[in-house]
């Protein structure tokens, strides 16, 4: 998993799920001496009632799956919140891809190649990750070439 | 391109503020504004062409512009001569409509902290919030109530929405900025403009309370930088040498040297006239460039030059 620290905030919040890891996020982010809640992400209209009422200077970590990060983002973002006040903790055993050629985010296994789940065409992964689609893009992938 | 205009009408709003209304001198409507527009002016005068950014406090229905200019006890030319020369009839020209601030259209709730003329460039953003029923919420501070200006507007206007903070009244008031700060939800923007203290007070909080810097906008009237001791330099144009008096700006002297570098707030806040430095050191007074880009460029609106500086004639991208 991969995230980076961003300091001076009142207070930070990790959205996890039961079966993700984030001692060590916990620990890092214990450091810094702000407040720090842990939620458990539980049925949608709980997580927005509680995350309704958070003010600025708040910072959220979503430590979840691919599948259930897409769908607190859309939350959070309903909410008020913006990519500036949160960070994906990144899963690297799994991605989500954005497909150039029909717009469908899909999830996948971390390889370099992967085939978009609505059009069938071979993507070749690239390290662009979009903060509004929360993918990385997945470009077209022509006879020959090699990105 | 300049649009030539005449003062329809002038009222006096507080004791050291006019406010004006300006129309098109051959009675076409003038353009349409986004809310927290301001407008260049360019008033003739004897020492020559005075050029000053006003914030637009109403654009009427039927295309009239107004603003309102407080004089300043040590004014530099531009208030003096709105207060003391202009009147109906007086003939100048203005720029089209421009915006450094604006109202963010994703956010959740709009917070405006303004103090005395600082509420102007506030009117037309305070009025697009009410008629897109957006959630906002106005501090406006003032020494005394017959000092603020567009108090019984913004009473009746904005009544819920509008706290006054009066710091010589009997009762006396001041904004608590870091207390207000805290207590704003999630997606809020929040837009400052008043004197450069007041400006950089609430700046420090917001981003002491962890305020992404992209939620905080504001508008200076000058910068908060420039130095009220200047030293007269040189600048260097290809293989001309020109002088820069002690009450010259850069960027005057460039333009009346035929190179017309175009610029907007000439307070150092839009980057419009950025140009670029080949040698010498730079006084930086501008709160656009990073460190980063102060390396390579400066803003001649406010910034100066120490000796001799050189700049890169090639890169400037002239009108």
């Amino acid at each position: 998993m991969s995230w980076h620290i961003v300091r001076g905030k009142q207070k930070y919040i990790i959205l996890y799920e039961d079966y993700v890891d984030i001692t060590k996020l916990v620990r890092e982010l214990c450091f810094h001496r702000s407040l720090l809640s842990l939620i458990n992400v539980g049925e949608p209209d709980q997580l927005a009632s509680i995350l309704n009422k958070e003010l600025m200077g708040t910072y959220i970590y979503l430590s979840l799956k691919v599948k259930k990060t897409r769908e607190v983002l859309s939350l959070l973002y309903d909410l008020g919140f913006s990519p500036l006040d949160l960070q994906v903790v990144k899963e690297e055993s799994e991605r989500a891809i954005f497909c150039a050629h029909c717009h469908t985010v899909f999830i996948t296994d971390d390889h370099p190649h992967a085939v978009c789940e609505k059009c069938n065409i071979t993507l070749s992964v690239t390290n662009h990750w979009s903060t509004f689609h929360h993918a990385f893009l997945g470009s077209f992938e022509f006879e020959g070439d090699s990105l | 391109m300049k649009i030539p205009v005449s003062v329809e009408s002038v009222a006096m709003e507080t004791n050291d503020i006019k406010r004006f209304r300006i129309k098109h001198r051959f009675n076409e409507p003038l353009p349409e504004i986004h809310p927290g527009a301001h407008i260049l002016t360019y008033l003739p005068s004897n020492e020559g062409v005075i050029i000053r950014p006003y914030s637009l406090t109403n654009r009427t229905t039927d295309g009239r512009y107004e603003i309102a200019i407080k004089l300043v006890q040590k004014s530099r030319g531009g208030s003096f001569r709105w207060h003391h020369s202009v009147t109906v009839g007086t003939e100048l020209e203005i720029s089209f409509p421009k915006n450094i601030l604006k109202p963010e259209l994703l956010g959740r709730h709009h917070v405006f902290y303004a103090a005395g003329i600082g509420i102007t460039p506030f009117l037309t953003m305070l009025h697009w919030c009410k008629e897109t029923g957006r959630s906002f919420e106005l501090h406006y501070g003032a020494s005394i109530k017959e000092e603020c200006l567009f108090y019984g507007y913004l009473k009746e206007s904005f009544k819920s929405e509008t706290r006054f903070y009066f710091s010589r009244e009997r009762r006396k008031e001041r904004i608590d900025y870091y207390c207000s700060l805290q207590r704003h939800p999630i997606g809020t923007h929040v837009y400052i403009c008043g004197p450069p203290s007041f400006i950089e007070n609430i700046i420090n909080a917001a981003k002491n309370l962890g305020y992404p810097r992209e939620r905080i906008h504001f508008e200076a009237f000058r910068s908060n930088q420039i130095k009220t001791k200047t030293s007269p330099f040189k600048v260097k144009i290809e293989k001309k040498c020109v002088p820069v008096k002690e009450d010259q700006v850069l960027l005057d002297v460039l333009n009346e040297n035929g190179l017309s570098i175009p610029y907007s707030c000439r307070v150092g806040q839009c980057g419009t006239c950025e140009i670029t430095v080949k040698k010498g050191d730079v006084l930086h007074q501008d709160s656009f460039l990073t460190e980063k880009e102060k390396l390579s460029f400066m803003l001649p609106c406010v910034s100066r030059g120490k000796g001799l500086i050189e700049i890169d004639h090639n890169s400037l991208n002239l009108i």
